[in-house]
């Protein structure tokens, strides 16, 4: 444990800021990560130990039974392969929107800026709603994929392009401009300048951006739940199971899917965090 | 320069499918049988108490989040302790939970049967299905915001203010309120914002814990799906609507906040 | 291969960075384009590039018009200020870029990037990352890359800018024996002129989008075009209503034919040269330049009489009023 000295004014503490006027508090040091702690316990960490224990509550016969229930693993099934799929178009979609943002010059720039964001500020189920007005059953322009995998896919899009823009235009900035403009005089396409130069820069970027949309498209359930209209098998994704089964006071098995379904995001976080750490020793050189 | 054109084409073309389009439809909708209606169904007895409900619950989690955030980041930044690096994972939890799943865990502690269901009910406390509920949802899925955003702004700040500031006899307090707050404005500012626009349209977990219950505990999202599907369309367009409104004002308070952080740090 | 840019005028909205700027630049030569910040040289220099495409006049390279041809297929090379350097590669693979963009054999790309990095003198660092060179080194690698394509012009903008003021005379020396050793037309942008002045055969001197003059460096500092080109590659005083180099004024403790009495205000000592600031009669300022052993010999003080001349009537500077080139 570090000493109690008075007011010292120590310039060498382990993080940027080292210890503040406010350490000669001891008080503060002890009574704030108390409060924390309890402020986290009571909100966060005691209820999920909850769910965790409730999972096991009849023993792990009945966890596994309550999960490879066939409703339970189609749900994860198409949780998992929807959320892929979309983080993998919104991988290429990111990148692009990012360098017209980043690099491009038109008029309305601002605007398109503020509709990327427009997923973060809007409520997830007004996103299912507007989607379904436009795609679903009343829409103007005659196309209807209310109850399909398309209008998953196309809510869950729509509510993690942000993630994969944003993380991405930080790089793009940062990158010189004239790197891309060597890279044409040296003979290179935009293609090839893009792949060759701009791409590998991009890649644990990329990589985070993707995580974070992953993460946030399996648990998704505002701008689902009205548009892909919760057949089992069919469109019935995970996160909308938990729900009925919560609904219909099957507690248990709701648990069950739940630590699932966190145990799944567990193991692809931990997977892209390795694969970043992969590629980040590839990249030895970036300053 | 023709992949410039390709490059937009594409781009615009896709922010417009996925989003614009469809945002603007619903306000078409929502509009089309005339101001009149959606003042109606936007004035309503328990539109209004949505309303209510929801800013009241909002506020509530918002300043909770926003103490406990910056006091996170202070002891996270400032200070080191043992679990210091749980404490930070736990912050950022709330990202990586399912929205139902928050509502399961809610209710399984505080509802009945629940961890401390038990004492809530022998002390006659309500939580689960009674607004506390949905503060405590709202609350838990809003905490990452401020302790992320005020994070880094600290550690940019650093603390030879802090200490010039102790040298000249100010008391922490004081320095924090003087000193330290003023210079981390505009990213707890952003913070704050982000926390206020996840809070405003939390679904899932409100769902589960507060049981929905129309004139008690239905927050405006809720009473948007309700009316949604009881095929009261006209009616939840029209409340959809006006949490877009909400929504984009909040937008432009990032933007705002986002710029000013950005030019402070600079 | 020569350069040849004709009339070419160049708007950013409406800011006008170049104003129908002519401009030939002989195969084989290296020329300094030389003016102060922000005056349309860097401008100049990627539109030959074709990093940016003129919105009148047109560009040739050996005789061919390039003026609609986009960067990469002009074949000619390019060094940035800011070095842009691909850092996720190393030294090597930096160098080997263009030969790999134009897929040449693995066999050739190897032996072409050995060669260069031998003449850039940084062989050792091949497998090294930009980041871990000095700013002097990673120009030097730049530079290698740009050359390892064979490209008929060699255009460098402000190449040694960024550096410190020793190194960066270390390497105009270094560039103009490269130069000699390769014959490149090569198109050099700065604002310093010294390094003009050092390293060119011809200098452009450009100001607010227009080439003032065109010549050699010394027939750019006899012989300026007009005022601007005078003050600019040279320091000048006014004499009698001319402009006069401070080295061609003649300062004695004795009258002499033609000169005139001045009062000595100051005498600064700069390292080998001997500045005295003095004061005419007639309430003009002058000041004049000495070798140290020439000033030591005068013993002039502050607040004491000297008498200045003109050295030689050819000296006076004659703002011509024709600038070549044009």
């Amino acid at each position: 444990m570090t000493d109690p000295a008075p007011i010292a004014l120590d310039l060498t503490g382990p993080r940027a800021g080292g210890r503040g006027a406010a350490a000669s508090l001891d008080l503060t040091r002890v009574l704030g990560p108390a409060l924390a702690t309890t402020y986290l316990s009571l909100l966060v960490l005691l209820p999920l130990a909850a769910v965790l224990s409730k999972a096991f509550q009849a023993g792990l016969p009945s966890f596994v039974e309550a999960v490879v229930q066939p409703e339970a693993l189609a749900a994860l099934r198409l949780t998992v392969i929807s959320s892929a799929v979309v983080v993998a178009v919104n991988a290429l979609a990111g990148p692009l929107i990012a360098w017209m943002l980043v690099r491009d010059q038109f008029p309305g720039k601002r605007v398109v800026a503020a509709i990327v964001d427009l997923p973060f500020a809007l409520p997830t189920v007004i996103a299912g709603l507007t989607l379904l007005s436009l795609y679903g059953p009343t829409s103007p322009v005659h196309v209807d994929v209310a109850y399909t995998w398309a209008g998953i896919v196309l809510a869950l899009a729509f509510v993690t392009l942000p993630f994969s823009v944003r993380s991405v235009q930080p790089v793009l900035i940062e990158l010189d401009r004239e790197v891309e403009d060597a890279a044409a005089t040296l003979g290179a396409s935009s293609l090839t300048t893009f792949r060759r130069v701009i791409l590998p820069v991009m890649a644990p970027a990329l990589l985070v951006g993707a995580g974070l949309g992953f993460a946030r498209a399996l648990g998704e359930f505002g701008s689902v739940v009205l548009i892909s209209g919760n057949l089992p098998f069919k469109t019935e994704l995970a996160s909308v199971r938990i729900f009925n089964l919560v609904q219909s006071n099957d507690l248990q098995a709701a648990a069950a899917v739940s630590v699932e379904l966190l145990l799944i995001s567990l193991v692809v976080l931990l997977a892209l965090g390795v694969v970043r750490g992969r590629v980040d020793a590839h990249l030895r050189g970036r300053p | 320069m023709r992949g410039r054109w390709l490059i937009r084409g594409l781009g615009l073309g896709y922010l417009a499918v996925l989003i614009a389009l469809p945002v603007g439809a619903i306000f078409w909708r929502a509009l089309s049988p005339g101001l009149a209606a959606v003042w109606a169904a936007v004035s309503s007895p328990d539109a209004v108490h949505a309303l209510l409900l929801t800013l009241g619950t909002g506020v509530i989690a918002v300043v909770a989040n926003t103490v406990f955030g910056v006091g996170a980041a202070l002891l996270l930044v400032r200070h080191r302790f043992p679990g210091a690096g749980l404490l930070e994972a736990l912050c950022d939890l709330p990202l990586s939970v399912s929205p139902v799943v928050i509502g399961l865990a809610l209710v399984l502690f505080y509802g009945e049967g629940g961890w401390i269901g038990g004492w809530l009910s022998a002390h006659a406390i309500q939580v689960i299905f009674s607004p506390p509920s949905i503060v405590l949802a709202v609350a838990f899925v809003s905490l990452p915001y401020v302790v992320r955003e005020v994070m880094p702004v600290l550690q940019e700040l650093g603390t030879e203010q802090e200490q010039m500031a102790a040298t000249l006899g100010s008391s922490p307090l004081r320095t924090f309120l003087r000193l330290t707050l003023p210079a981390i404005r505009w990213g707890l500012a952003y913070g704050i914002t982000l926390t206020c626009a996840r809070v405003l349209g939390e679904f899932g977990a409100v769902s589960i814990v507060s049981g929905s219950i129309e004139g008690q505990t239905q927050t405006l999202t809720l009473l948007v799906n309700d009316r949604f599907s009881n095929f009261d369309q006209p009616g939840a367009y029209a409340v959809a609507v006006l949490l877009a409104l909400i929504s984009l004002s909040v937008l432009g308070l990032l933007s705002l906040s986002r710029s000013r952080r950005e030019a402070a740090v600079r | 291969m020569d350069i040849s840019v004709r009339s070419v005028t160049k708007r950013y909205g409406t800011v006008t960075a170049l104003d129908g700027v002519s401009l030939e630049v002989q195969s084989g030569s290296l020329t300094a384009l030389l003016g102060p910040s922000g005056d349309g040289k860097s401008t100049l220099l990627r539109v030959i590039a074709g990093l940016d495409m003129p919105d009148l006049g047109s560009i040739a390279i050996g005789g061919n018009d390039v003026t609609r041809v986009p960067a990469r297929k002009r074949g000619i090379g390019f060094c940035f200020q800011s070095y842009a350097p691909f850092r996720h590669l190393t030294v090597a693979e930096n160098v080997a870029f263009g030969l790999k963009v134009r897929r040449r054999p693995r066999a050739e790309i190897r032996s072409k990037v050995a060669e260069m990095l031998e003449l850039v003198r940084l062989t050792e660092q091949a497998k090294r990352f930009p980041a871990q060179l000095s700013g002097g080194q990673v120009q030097r690698m730049a530079l290698a890359r740009a050359l390892a394509i064979e490209p008929a012009v060699l255009l460098l903008d402000e190449p040694f800018g960024a550096l410190d003021a020793q190194v960066r005379k270390d390497l105009r020396v270094w560039l103009r024996g490269l130069h000699d050793q390769l014959h490149i037309t090569t198109l050099l942008v700065t604002h310093d002129r010294e390094e003009a002045m050092e390293v060119a055969d011809q200098v452009a001197v450009i100001h607010g989008g227009r080439i003032e003059q065109v010549g050699s460096p010394l027939d750019v500092y006899d012989q300026p075009a007009n005022d601007f080109v005078l003050t600019f590659l040279g320091p000048a005083t006014r004499f009698d209503d001319r402009w006069i180099r401070p080295h061609d004024i003649v300062v004695d403790r004795r009258p002499g034919p033609g000169s005139r009495q001045a009062t000595v205000e100051r005498v600064v000592a700069i390292g080998f040269e001997v500045r005295v600031h003095m004061l005419l009669g007639d309430g003009d300022r002058i000041w004049a330049q000495l070798p140290r052993a020439e000033a030591a010999e005068l013993e002039l003080t502050s607040g004491g009489r000297a008498w200045v001349r003109v050295r030689q009537v050819g000296a006076e500077l004659a703002a011509s009023g024709e600038a070549a080139g044009l």
